[in-house]
Formats: structure tokens, sequence, C-alpha cells
């Protein structure tokens, strides 16, 4: 009995442990400051991160949290988090490693190879996303990156008759807000003169962006004329797959919620309030393009949320259920990494975490008691630490 | 008809009492083995000293607690004794329980003093 | 007149035969459980210290209620916390009321962390409390009156007079208080929020609560002459 209670106050006080890692530290062999705190790292760069660091946290820089994710792509609850906590930290799980391991490592000579995340609610599919697009931004690639096909499908903020196409609704606000969030990801990629279009584009009668015109100006024209804008997404997503072929750039493709592009109902009405799928949203046939095989030199993380769907269908979260026969024809083959809930380990480093970050108080007992409750489940977890 | 004048001094008028005057009995006199129940209730004002110390205290600090702990404590303290006394007085009466020596007791206690001792016959 | 006397006399004499019957419901007072359960014993601590004194074996041939579902014995447990989430419950919604808590303690500790992270000082981070149970139970301390004030009639008039105060009567006062003031909020701010604020203040000894327990401090000490008037 001695020995558990012994336990359970070196459990709750992680302050102990580390002292008593520092002194192990000084008499065995000098480690680095990496492992100083079990649950944190120091290792910023995402290229380095490997399973030595698995279920540790490390920080994101506040200016590439700027630029990436100013626009979208951090879970609402994780960025209130980020900010009471002063700081945004990630924590290092396996299934972004294994995928950081396979960016290094593919050919991409061949066309792309898709990855597809899927897990319960709340597991940790988007923070998984966020980090590989970390790694992405680290090494200069080209992130063509939805935050949430559910804002579009399901909270559009605009709808509108398709000029070009007839029969197809554009969402030229959401489209607009896109471009501009794709030219902040890519600020420093867009800057490179080589990356030029490839084809003469007409908008209308009077205005057209003529052959050879920079990636920076097409993007302009939608951002400026928001009447064009989800036209201008479907070239600009053409135009991508053409540079990436060239060699010009290398992308990754990065969508969140990609189910929601083949589930037969969405929140998008006509003016005679018909409900529009999503095969008649302009939109989508510019995303479904890049997701195709035709290309290279680039790859595909994409996730399957069923939160992305109506809550009465919320059935699996399997991605053949999820894609539908439509999806999962237009997907396959693709690699399915599944994000699982918080192991022992992972647990034990956010109690860790949060307890250094002074949000939780300790009573004995607790990480037992809240590994219980939640489940493992990291949003249920949150919740929990809420109100502690 | 010489009889008439003493008839006529008899007069027809309330009876005259006479001395001594018999009295009637309408109860035994005898006085009642106990106390009446009405009436004679403790008093609950208690504490009014330290109250009023207290609120000199107060009023000085301009209300700030923090300041008058000392007084709160006595308050606080006077009230919290005044209630056990109560809460032992009023188990004791329901036991029947007296202490030796009690300056007032209550008409409880009186009744089950005098079931002990009753008046003599 | 009479009549309705007569009735009346009737109405008592039929009560009168059903008073059996009423005096053994209201001995029970509408339980499910027979009067000899007792109260269940669900913290480990005190069950631990019935096995040390050896009191256990009287309860092991006793029936005990059913523990509540808010009555655990997790560390967490905090019985004054409970007492506040059921003054804030409104028409029976615990549900409703535990969530509102809940939030209520998150937006402490953000506010709190808040004001932690703009900090320069270690001694200005110091003095702010960041558990928000301590702030709750920091809040309820600084709130709860001292004196009350009760109606007393004398002469057709009716005065109020500060009397003492049971240390269980403060503390509903002023958890009551606090619930009112969480309240008494713009339409667009929540509860959770309101109460928050309330919360943090009151630990701070500012805000709504003190003030209206300094008011009534006050208005006991302009009324003192009165305290001689407790019935006597």
């Amino acid at each position: 009995m001695f020995k558990t209670t012994a336990d359970l106050l070196i459990k709750s006080h992680p302050l102990r442990v580390v002292q008593g890692r520092f002194f192990a530290a000084a008499v065995a062999e000098p480690k680095s400051e990496d492992r100083l705190q079990s649950f944190r790292t120091f290792e910023a760069d995402p290229s380095k991160h490997n399973t030595n660091h698995q279920s540790q946290f490390y920080k994101v820089d506040s200016t590439d949290k700027k630029v990436l994710f100013q626009y979208g792509g951090l879970p609402k609850s994780f960025q209130i988090q980020a900010k009471t906590f002063n700081e945004t930290c990630l924590m290092v799980r396996d299934p972004s490693i294994q995928i950081i391991n396979h960016l290094k490592t593919i050919d991409y000579t061949q066309p792309p190879i898709k990855f597809v995340l899927y897990g319960k609610k709340g597991c940790g599919k988007t923070l998984t996303l966020a980090h590989i697009m970390h790694y992405a931004y680290k090494n200069d690639f080209l992130i063509v990156h939805v935050p949430w096909v559910g804002n579009w499908m399901r909270r559009c903020k605009d709808t509108s008759n398709s000029e070009t196409k007839p029969g197809f609704i554009d969402l030229n606000i959401d489209a607009a807000a896109w471009l501009v969030h794709f030219k902040t990801q890519n600020a420093n990629i867009l800057e490179n003169p080589e990356l030029k279009t490839t084809i003469d584009i007409q908008w209308n009668k009077r205005e057209c962006t003529p052959i050879g015109s920079s990636l920076l100006e097409l993007i302009d024209q939608g951002i400026n004329r928001i009447r064009f804008a989800s036209n201008c997404v479907n070239y600009l997503a053409e135009e991508v797959k053409k540079l990436s072929q060239s060699g010009l750039c290398r992308t990754l493709l990065a969508i969140d919620g990609f189910n929601a592009f083949f589930y037969p109902n969405t929140r998008v009405f006509t003016e005679k309030k018909e409900m529009v799928p999503p095969s008649r949203v302009t939109l989508t046939e510019g995303f479904l393009n890049l997701t195709k095989f035709d290309w290279k030199n680039s790859v595909i993380v994409v996730t399957v949320d069923e939160i992305a769907i109506a809550e009465k269908d919320q059935i699996s979260h399997y991605p053949r259920y999820l894609l539908g026969k439509s999806g999962f024809e237009h997907l396959d083959p693709f690699l399915p990494v599944e994000v699982k809930d918080y192991s022992e380990k992972e647990h034990q480093s956010i109690m860790d975490y949060y307890r250094e970050r002074k949000w939780i108080h300790s009573y004995p007992g607790q990480n037992d008691e809240l590994y219980f409750l939640s489940g493992g489940n990291p949003f249920r977890l949150m919740n929990l630490c809420n109100a502690l | 008809m010489r009889l008439f004048p003493p008839l006529a001094f008899i007069k027809r008028s309330r009876a005259v009492p006479q001395e001594p005057v018999p009295y009637k009995y309408s109860v035994p006199l005898k006085l009642k083995q106990g106390v009446s129940n009405k009436g004679g209730k403790i008093s609950e004002v208690c504490c009014i000293h330290e109250m009023s110390v207290m609120f000199s205290c107060l009023k000085d600090n301009e209300f700030q607690q923090q300041l008058c702990h000392k007084e709160v404590e006595s308050f606080q303290k006077c009230y919290t004794s005044f209630l056990t006394d109560k809460n032992q007085r009023s188990e004791r009466e329901m036991k029947g329980l007296l202490t030796p020596g009690e300056k007032r007791m209550t008409s409880k206690q009186l009744n089950v003093l005098l079931k002990k001792y009753p008046n003599l016959e | 007149m009479c009549a309705t006397k007569v009735l009346f006399s009737r109405c008592f004499a039929v009560s009168k035969l059903n008073t059996p019957i009423l005096s053994y419901i209201q001995q029970n007072s509408m339980s499910v459980y027979p009067n000899y359960y007792i109260e269940p014993i669900y913290r480990k601590e005190t069950q631990q210290e019935l096995v040390k004194t050896g009191e256990i074996s009287k309860y092991s041939h006793i029936p005990t209620k059913a523990t509540l579902n808010g009555q655990t014995c997790s560390d967490s447990y905090d019985p004054v916390i409970a007492l506040f989430t059921n003054y804030v419950m409104r028409q029976g919604l615990k549900a409703l009321a535990r969530e509102q808590m809940d939030k209520c303690f998150e937006n402490i500790k953000r506010l709190q962390l808040e004001k932690y992270h703009k900090c320069t000082t270690e001694e200005e981070k110091l003095k702010i409390e960041l558990d928000p149970k301590k702030v709750f139970h920091e809040a309820i301390n600084n709130s709860k009156p001292l004196l009350q004030l009760t109606g007393v009639k004398r002469g057709g008039v009716r005065y109020q007079v500060p009397m003492p105060i049971t240390d269980r009567r403060s503390e509903f006062i002023a958890m009551n208080w606090l619930v009112d003031a969480g309240k008494e909020k713009d339409r667009k701010v929540r509860f959770a929020m309101q109460l928050a604020r309330e919360l943090v203040d009151a630990s701070n000894n500012t805000g709504k609560v003190v003030k209206r327990k300094q008011d009534l401090h006050r208005q006991c000490e302009a009324n003192k002459a009165f305290a001689h008037y407790r019935w006597s």
C-alpha cells in the first residue's frame, strides 16, 4: 500500500519526476535538453520528429501558426485553449509520424499517394493534419488546404447561380475567403516568378487573364472580383496540377472533412429553396480534380469525419461508409491511417502538460479517474479537464 | 289584629349576611402540584454587548470585515455558546434532569422539582 | 355563520377519523424508504474512520438508502459546490445546473490565467489564485453576512431588528446572493460567464455581492437600537 501511495504522489507531482530525471541524467549519461521534461520536446521542426518524440508536445512557432492557420485549420476549442495557455503546442502522435516518414521517403515521380485519416469523433484527426501541414510548410511544399468542407456544404455564406455552368451553384464568398487563405499559406512560394498560368482565362467579355501571368495575379483576380471566385478556384486547381507535374513545386493537398463532397444532403439551397447536392456546387469540381491520379510530385492527405455530415447519418466513422460508393470509387486506392484514442503514455503526457500550464489542479488518483471517465478520447478528456 | 305590627318589621329584602360568613368551596383549598406553563419564556436577547462592540469596530474600518477579525469572532462565539446552552437546557428539560444551584428554572423544570418534592397536604 | 361552523365541525370529525393514516405517512414524509433506513455513507474517509473506531459493525445490519447521482466518493467531489449547484438549479434540471457550474469554473480559470500571463513579476503571479474551487470557497467566505435583519412588530410598527445568524444560514444567504448576482446580467452575457466574474470579484472582496453584504451590515448598524426588541 505504501508503494502505491508513493506512486500516486509521484504521478501527481511532475516536478519531482523532472528533478529525479535530471539527477539521473547527471549521474548517468548526458541527455539532451530535449528530454528535460518528459512530456515536452524542444524540437520545433516537424521534419525531425520521430518515434523518440512520441507523446511529447512541441511548440508551434507563432509566426508559423499565423501563416498556416490564420483563416482556419485548428479546431475552435483548440484555439481557445491555445489562447489560455499562451502557446500553441501539438502532441507528436503515431499517425502523423508515420505519414511524415512516408512523405520523406516516397517517390514523387509517381502519381500522388492518398492518405485518409479516419477515427472516432474527437480523436485528433484535424490536429494530425495540422502537424503534417507544419512539416510541409517547413519543407517548402505548396499547400492546398481546405480547413473544413463542412463550412461550405453546411454553413455556406452566400449562394448564387453559376454564370458559366448552367444548373451549378457558386459559393463565391467562401471561395474568395479560401483564396485569401491559400495566398497567406503559400506567400513564400508564390513569390517565385516561374509559377505562371499555362492557359488564357476569359472571365467575361471584357476581363481576361492572359497566358503566362503569375499565379498571384490569378489569385488576386479571384479575390478582387468575387463574382468569378469559384471559377478562379477551379482554374487554380488545374494550374497547380500542371505546375506540380512540371516539377516547379511540390504540393501537399490537405482537406479536412473530405466526405462532405460526397454526402447527398447539404444545407446549400437555391433561391427556390431547393437543396443543392455537392456535385452541383462549382467548388467541388476543383477539389475532386485535385484528388485524381493524373498528376505527380504531390501528396494527398485527407480526413473523413462524421461531423461533416448530418447528425442522423452519423452511424460509423469508417471511410467506406463516410465516403459512400461514389467517394470510395473516386479515392480508391488509398492508404487509410487510423487516429486512435490516447494510449496510457499519451494520457500521462497530456495530464502533465495541463498541470504544467496550471490548467488543472491535482488530487490523488486523478489520472486514472480521468482516463476511465474519458475512455481515452482526447475531446472528452479536454471537456472533463475544463471543469477541474 | 295586634300581631300585624311585628309582621310588618319582617322586611321582604335581601338576606343580611350572618357573621361569620360561611365560605362556599368550589375547588379544594390546596395548591396545585405544579406551576403554570404560560409566560416566563426565556428572552432570545443575547450578545447585544458583543454586537455593539462589533458595530463600532466596523464603523471605524468602513465595514471592511477583515480588519475587525477579533470582534467578529467574539460575537460569533457568543452566539454559538448561547445556542449550545439553549440546546443543552432544552435537552435536559426533555429528559427531566435538574442541575443543583440553578438560578432561574423554567416552568417545566419547576414542575419536575415539585413532582419530586410535592407540597405537603 | 352557524352553518359554516357546523360544516367545519363535520369536516373536522371526518379528518379525525383519517388522522391515523395521515400521521403514518407524515412520519415517513412521503419517502420510498421506511423510516428505519439510514442515510448512505459514501465518502471513503468517513468509512475508514468508522472501520478504525469499530463503529462500522453497528452499520453492518442496517439497510441504507441509495446514494443520489451527485454523491460520489471521487476526490473531485466537494459538498459545498454540490450544495451551490442545487441553488443554481431551476425546475429540477440538475444536469443543466451541473453544466453551468462546469462552464463557470472553466471561465474562472480562463479569466485568472489571462491575468496570470499578463503579470510581469513573480510576486504578482503568486497573488492570483488559479484553482477555481479555491476561488469559489474564498468568494463564499467573503460574501457571508455576520448578522441578519428580522421584522419585529411592536405597537403596530414593523421594525427591522438586527440579530445574530448561524453559519449555515449565512452560507445559504451568501450562495443565493451569488446566484442572484449571476442572473443580473446583460441579455447577451451567459450566466456561467457572469457568475464566474462575480465569483472572481467576491474572492477579491470587490463586486456586487460583497457590496450587498456591506450594505446589510450598514443597515444593521443603523438599526442597532432596536436590538432589544427581540422577543422581549
